[in-house]
């Protein structure tokens, strides 16, 4: 199919964007990679009466260190370009390794940051990075803008806190503290297909093995991102064991997700599966750790 | 690389990181498009198009111009150029003008996309522009009617009027305005002319140990950096209490966040600006006082000499005890409002050059005499030696009364022996000028079971910030308006202005008494909740009449015009569901002992030239239209040969242009002027009196100094009168429409009058709902236009004008000054709106309301 007719307007700028926006935000929608957008366009799910394209807003498009450690990425850098890059290597080794899970190259080649944390797939995994890194988004308007955690950004299937006329401009990722670990771990059924689950895992363990800080957010076994704070809570004061472990993916699974089922898989499937996942993770995150 | 600049082919080799904005104004020396606030995006001022589409060419870079098209006002064609100039000037959607070039260029790219455009259509294209004068009614009805002629094809003649008192004769010299053809301060290029940049502290409080310009001065094109030492004369000036140093010294301490330390002169504004930055300066910083409520106390560190209290403003009559133990109804409530940016488009900038043994300066500040005392004083040279030009400027609402850059331009032309420009940006003015002052009121107020006002008791506080600039007059006001438009047998009233090291507060639009008005139009509709008394009828019986009595105990003689303004919004009151009304009253001419004086001058050049010399500044309002009309009025003379001037050299002393009282006093001295004129016109034709001139001259010399023991208390000659009525969206809560019935005394054009209101409103509303000037630690939060909450065209209600004629006894023709008491009521009115939809009593400015709308109390309300 193709998409119903709109009008397209390219800034040259930011300012120009934000201007654009706030003249068209209510039936306007912001082209990025276009990954997304364009297809729910193309089957009519999305009518936008205005395109307002981001691809000229080139000032979008960096990574910047932080000084106090963490990055800050501009919304339009493609996920390629976080794919390879130095400065997110070294210092968001999460972020970096888990690119490669998202659909395939040619994709990623488009596909923007913002574009993909502003589409809020429950099953996309930038969104559950994002959560579980407790990154801080900019959400700018033509007359004012803000900061907003990731963890308030997500508030039900395919709904953020993103208000019709606001940009994402920014996404600035805070330095893991120290001696923690990380993992992700997610089963698609083919390479590159959305996962049918997933999760995120930070651990800190102190001199002794004990653990101090744990953080587990699932992929697509909710309608956002969604955080196991009781379970990760099991976790802290304990060594890693099979028996802790044990605990904590319990708790998760059962209390702290809400699959649904879909035509790939099951809810109870997705449930289990999250379990199995999140058992692997939390060795793998712990075995990261390094003094 | 190539482009059409105007059609003509222009080539360009430099920087494609350079905005398109500095190459028209500086290297193509096209001025049309204005520098309000670049590179802030946020004014629309520099609007230009490329490739048929409206661009901020301050955010343009040359890099995205490569191969295209830039259209300018200069490039429209005669045809489209007179159509928007016409269509401007005949709707009155033209004030200071330093918005329009930007808003035509905007229009004129949808009506080539949108040959019909719907009024709305126009607002949203409008979003990126900002005007402060107009509340872009007017303008709307500019760009519909521009839309309209060129649509059928049609011409749209010059509009013209004989000018007398009472007619839209079109706004003086506009046309030129509109397309942008008018030089304001910053579009004026002087032969050899270098330009200046200032360097300010780093920390509103801190003694400043040292100051080292040295890498700055061995800069490539730096000529010079000054610093306080350089001043020839007394560095510190005020306009009324001299305790603004223009330069901080080695071993003094900062007063607030834009002291200023040194200023650059460099070959170009680029190389000054990066000079300044090479200054190191060393500090013993101090915590600022930020708090005015503890700047008070004895136990504070002070800002200036052994106490933060600049100024208390005392007044008191009959028995408070025995008349609060006998109300029947009292109410109480502690109010709170904010502090707030002028936003005025054109941002300060002033230029100088030596003299033949002085200075000269062109100014858009709003008094060119007062600018000259405190040049003088700054270079310690007599009066006679520097002249002020004032160049009609592009908006001041009183933020323009206190000088910024020009004793520092002054003092470098008068040092380099050269022409010197010092600019401020939309980020230095936000931080550098006077704001409107916030002011934390208690107010208890009572009335008897008859619902007739007995007592008003109020206190205020007002932060005035690092210097007084007018801040003790600002509280005075606001002492001298508690009671409002209404008559309170007994009085309590004190007012007390404090230092801080915030951004220092001075003069706005309306000086005080919006403030006063916000709490005491509250508490009258608490008064009515209580009681259940109808708030429209308790208003009509308790307001102002002939032979009542303001707070200061002055008998209003004559032209109390309260009553009649209420009953111009009554029938729209009761019509309305949710609703909330305020009154207002506001002092024309400063009083309170101070002289009001005003002269002026008719000078008969040609047969066909005659021109009027007057002292009040033209910022947008129109008072060079004003003087124009009384001339026509009085002696017949065609308004078309007609010009005016306004320079210290002529010596027609004036004051600052404040306190609304410009338009009554250069019409009263004009009438003065032209009595013998007249009776010249008699005998002779006027190309027979070439040569002469006409003095005029007006001056209320017998207002009362607050507490001053006489039999009768006359605080300000005049006073005019409002009431605002306020209607909500019945479901969301939203501003829906605002009525307001103004006493203007005469109207002298009512294009200029509704153009006025409609602009306060504008401001007034945006002072009741979304506009702040948010400070931390002494340092405003944010620099940024976009952010200081100025109303867009979109966001604007229906605004309904009602003009009301109580005539004054002193004012010319009847007249009464309508420049600020627009904004008066607003923000009350608003509140008590409000209250009616969601029954939540607001006590702090600004309320602002939810996008979503607001949810609705859930009995009551109407
Ligand atoms: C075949 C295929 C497989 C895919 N597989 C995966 C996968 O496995 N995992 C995964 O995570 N994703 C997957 N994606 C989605 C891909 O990652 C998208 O690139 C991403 O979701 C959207 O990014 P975009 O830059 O293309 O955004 P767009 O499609 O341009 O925009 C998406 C939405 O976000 C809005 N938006 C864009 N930028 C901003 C901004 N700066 N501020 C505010 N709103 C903005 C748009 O208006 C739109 O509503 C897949 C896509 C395809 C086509
Ligand atoms: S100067 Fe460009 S928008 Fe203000
Ligand atoms: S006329 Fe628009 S800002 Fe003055």
């Amino acid at each position: 199919m193709k998409p119903a007719p709109f009008e397209y307007i390219a800034p040259n700028n930011l300012d120009e964007a934000l201007i654009a926006m706030e003249v068209n935000g209510f039936d306007g929608k912001l082209l990025a990679g276009g990954q997304s957008l364009i297809p729910v366009m193309n089957f009519r799910l999305a009518q936008p009466a205005v395109i307002v394209d981001l691809n000229g807003v080139t000032e979008l498009d960096f990574i910047r260190p932080n000084p106090g450690g963490g990055v800050t990425i501009g919304a339009l850098t493609r996920q390629s370009r976080l794919e390879h890059d130095a400065i997110v290597r070294d210092r968001v080794p999460l972020l970096h390794a888990t690119i490669p899970f998202i659909a395939h190259p040619q994709i990623r080649n488009r596909g923007t940051i913002g574009g993909s944390l502003a589409h809020a797939d429950p099953a996309g995994e930038l969104p559950v990075l994002s959560v579980a890194l407790q990154a801080r988004f900019k959400l700018q308007r033509y007359d004012k803008e803000r900061w907003v955690n990731a963890t308030d950004f997500y508030q039900a299937l395919f709904m953020t806190a993103l208000e019709p006329q606001e940009i994402m401009t920014a996404i600035e990722i805070p330095p893991l503290p120290p001696r923690t670990g990380w993992a992700f771990q997610e089963l698609a059924r083919r390479h590159g297909d959305y996962a049918q689950a997933g999760v995120a895992t930070l651990i800190a363990l102190d001199d002794d093995g004990v653990c101090t800080y744990a953080r587990l957010v699932f992929l697509n076994v909710g309608e956002i991102p969604m955080v196991a704070t009781e379970a990760a809570q099991l976790l802290v004061g304990e060594r890693i064991s099979a028996e802790s472990i044990t605990a904590v993916v319990n708790h998760a699974i059962q209390h702290e997700i809400e699959p649904t089922s879909d035509v790939h898989a099951s809810a109870d499937y997705k449930r289990h599966l999250a379990g199995v996942l999140t058992k692997r993770a939390i060795r793998q995150a712990a075995n990261r750790v390094t003094s | 690389m190539k482009f059409t600049l105007n059609g003509q082919v222009t080539e360009y080799n430099g920087d494609p990181e350079l905005d398109l904005m500095t190459f028209l104004r500086e290297a193509a020396g096209i001025v049309s498009p204005k520098n309000g606030c670049a590179p802030q995006a946020a004014c629309g001022c520099c609007a230009v198009q490329l490739n048929g589409k409206a661009v901020l060419s301050c955010v343009t870079k040359m890099g995205k111009v490569d191969d295209g098209a830039v259209t300018t006002t200069e490039g429209l064609g005669t045809y489209r150029q007179n159509v928007y100039a016409n269509a401007f000037v005949q709707c009155g959607g033209v004030q200071c003008g330093f918005c329009i070039p930007g808003i035509v260029m905007q229009s004129d790219a949808l009506i080539n996309k949108n040959p019909e455009p719907t009024r709305a259509d126009v607002e949203k294209a409008l979003t990126p522009h900002l005007c402060r004068c107009t509340g872009y009614k007017k303008i709307v009805d500019a760009v519909m009617l521009s839309a309209e002629t060129i649509r059928n094809e049609e011409e749209l003649p010059a509009p013209t009027g004989n000018g007398h008192v009472g007619t839209r004769l079109p706004k003086y010299k506009a046309q030129d305005l509109v397309l942008g053809f008018h030089h304001y301060v910053d579009d004026i290029r002087l032969e050899g002319m270098a330009h200046g940049a200032l360097r300010y502290t780093d920390h509103p409080r801190a003694r400043v140990l040292k100051i080292d310009t040295t890498a700055a001065a061995a800069m490539d094109g730096v000529m010079r950096v000054l610093t306080a030492d350089d001043f020839p004369g007394d560095r510190t000036v005020g306009l009324i209490k001299q305790d603004w140093p223009q330069m901080i010294a080695e071993g003094e301490t900062t007063k607030f966040i834009s002291s200023v330390l040194a200023l650059v002169i460099a070959e170009t504004e680029a190389i000054a600006r990066a000079a300044a930055q090479q200054i190191a300066v060393d500090y013993d910083v101090l915590d600022p006082i930020i708090d005015m409520h503890a700047a008070r106390k004895t136990d504070s560190p002070t800002v200036h000499g052994d106490t933060n209290i600049l100024s208390q403003s005392i007044t008191n009559r009959g028995d408070l005890a025995q008349s609060k133990a006998e109300s029947a109804y009292t109410a109480h409530g502690i109010f709170q409002t904010q502090m707030i940016e002028h936003g005025f488009m054109e941002p300060e900038v002033a230029i100088a050059y030596p003299s033949a043994d002085g200075v000269e300066v062109l100014s858009q500040g709003q008094g060119v005499y007062d600018d000259r005392v405190q040049i003088a004083k700054l270079l310690g040279l007599p009066l006679d030696k520097v002249r002020v030009i004032m160049v009609p400027n592009g908006g001041g609402f009183g933020g323009k009364e206190d000088m910024t850059v020009q004793g520092h331009a002054a003092l470098a032309a008068y040092i380099l022996q050269k022409p010197v420009k010092v600019r401020l940006t939309r980020d230095e003015s936000i931080a550098f000028h006077p704001k409107r002052h916030p002011i934390w009121m208690e107010y208890d107020i009572g009335c008897d079971a008859d619902g007739k006002l007995t007592f008003c008791k109020v206190e205020f506080v007002g932060d005035t910030g690092a210097h007084a600039s007018v801040g003790m007059k600002v509280l005075e006001r606001s002492a001298g308006h508690a009671t409002g438009a209404y008559n309170f047998p007994v009085t309590d009233v004190v007012a007390t202005a404090v230092y801080t090291n915030n951004l220092p507060c001075g003069a706005m639009r309306g000086f005080g008494v919006n403030q006063a008005a916000f709490g005491l139009e509250s508490l009258i509709d608490e008064l009515c909740e209580q009681g259940g008394f109808d708030r429209w009828q308790f208003r009509y019986d308790n307001a102002l009449d002939d032979g009542d009595m303001t707070a200061t105990g002055q008998v209003i003689e004559a032209g109390a015009g309260a009553k009649t303004t209420l009953l111009a919004v009554k029938d729209q009151f009761y019509a309305a569901q949710y609703a909330g009304l305020a009154c207002g009253i506001k002092n024309t001419g400063v009083g309170n002992g101070m002289p009001d004086v005003s002269s002026a001058k008719i000078t008969i050049v040609a047969p066909d030239k005659v021109i009027i010399d007057h002292g009040w500044t033209e910022m947008g309002q129109g008072v060079n239209t004003i003087a124009t009309q009384v001339v026509c009025t009085e002696t017949g003379i065609d308004p078309a040969i007609i010009e005016v001037h306004i320079d210290t050299k002529a010596e027609q002393e004036a004051g600052m242009t404040t306190a609304s009282r410009a338009t009554s006093l250069v019409g009263n001295a004009l009438i003065d002027a032209c009595k013998q004129l007249k009776v010249d016109l008699q005998t002779h034709e006027l190309g027979e009196l070439i040569g002469r001139s006409y003095d005029g001259r007006w001056i209320v010399d017998w207002t009362t100094k607050p507490g001053a023991m006489v039999e009768k208390v006359y605080t300000h000659y005049s006073y005019s009168y409002a009431t605002q009525l306020v209607i909500l969206d019945e479901e969301t809560g939203h501003v829906a429409k605002i009525v307001a019935a103004h006493d203007a005394g005469k109207i002298f054009n009512p294009t200029l009058f509704e153009g006025q209101l409609e602009g306060s409103i504008h401001m007034g509303l945006g002072y009741a709902i979304s506009e702040e000037l948010e400070m931390e630690n002494g340092r405003p939060k944010s620099t940024m236009l976009r952010q200081m909450g100025i109303l867009r065209a979109k966001e604007m209600p229906e605004m309904e004008i009602i003009g009301v004629e109580v005539p004054d006894p002193y004012g010319p023709y009847g007249a009464k000054g309508v420049g600020e008491i627009g904004l008066v009521p607003t923000a009350g009115a608003v509140a008590n709106a409000l209250y009616q939809f969601d029954g939540v009593r607001r006590t702090t400015l600004p309320m602002r309301i939810p996008r979503r709308g607001l949810q609705k109390r859930v009995n009551g309300g109407g």
